[in-house]
């Protein structure tokens, strides 16, 4: 791990296009501010291991789901079968 | 396209129905193309195929896999998001549908059904792409319960 000493207001770079600003210092936090290309996904490390497990736990439906098997249809994007996924305005 | 599934068995889908998960999800980044079947009818209930509120996702490489959706608005109908249409590449937000991912765990006999209402996944049926976006600044739970759609659609 590379560590360097940064004072509020310098930045560090990665790469070519990432760059991470000390914004501002507390007692026990940082604020941290991050720019990077709207490629790059960036996550508090917490929430994405959250939705990490959740996705594996949705993998796993138990039997109380076989109950949502019957008279499966195929949803296609072109049929009405998903159209109940539209977002409402 | 013939597919050998776990829980349907083997289907016959069309590959113009797949949609593509580019880059995978948290957890699955081997996940690159899905599918779609509507879900939450009982055996014998008729209900027109437009209206359903679950929906199974179905990986194509993998049979064995597959996750099952709800429409989000049918479990919190003031469900809000905000979504940086531009760094998902969409051009078109009328093509947008949005689903959430739903865990079933099982608790001192009863079944708890959960949503992911953090994590939607935004499908763009123009492109037919699915992502999945995580809110990053959201107070939507990863877990919120839909006990209520448990009772009924589970039995």
């Amino acid at each position: 791990m590379l560590v360097l000493a940064r004072r509020v207001g310098e930045n560090i770079l990665i790469g070519d296009d990432i760059v991470v600003t000390v914004l501002e210092l507390g007692r026990d936090q940082v604020r941290i501010g991050i720019r990077a290309p709207r490629s790059i996904s960036v996550h508090r490390e917490e929430v994405y291991q959250e939705i990490l497990l959740s996705n594996r736990e949705a993998a796993e439906p138990t039997d109380v789901a076989d109950g949502f098997n019957g008279a499966v249809v195929k949803a296609t994007p072109g049929s009405p079968a998903l159209s109940a996924a539209r977002k409402p305005h | 396209m013939l597919l050998d599934t776990t829980r349907f068995g083997q289907l016959d889908i069309d590959e113009a129905d797949f949609f593509s998960v580019p880059g995978g999800i948290p957890g699955f980044p081997g996940l690159s193309r899905v599918f779609f079947l509507a879900a939450g009818q009982a055996p014998g209930q008729d209900e027109p195929a437009d209206d359903h509120t679950f929906y199974w996702m179905q990986d194509v490489d993998n049979g064995d896999l597959a996750f099952m959706c709800v429409v989000p608005w049918a479990v919190v109908t003031d469900y809000d998001i905000e979504i940086d249409s531009e760094s998902l590449g969409i051009t078109d937000a009328e093509s947008v549908r949005v689903l959430t991912l739903v865990s079933v765990r099982r608790e001192n006999g009863a079944a708890n059904l959960t949503t992911n209402l953090r994590a939607p996944l935004v499908l763009d049926m123009d492109r037919q792409i699915l992502q999945q976006v995580i809110l990053t600044d959201s107070m939507w739970p990863v877990r919120a319960p839909i006990a209520s759609l448990a009772s009924n659609g589970a039995r």
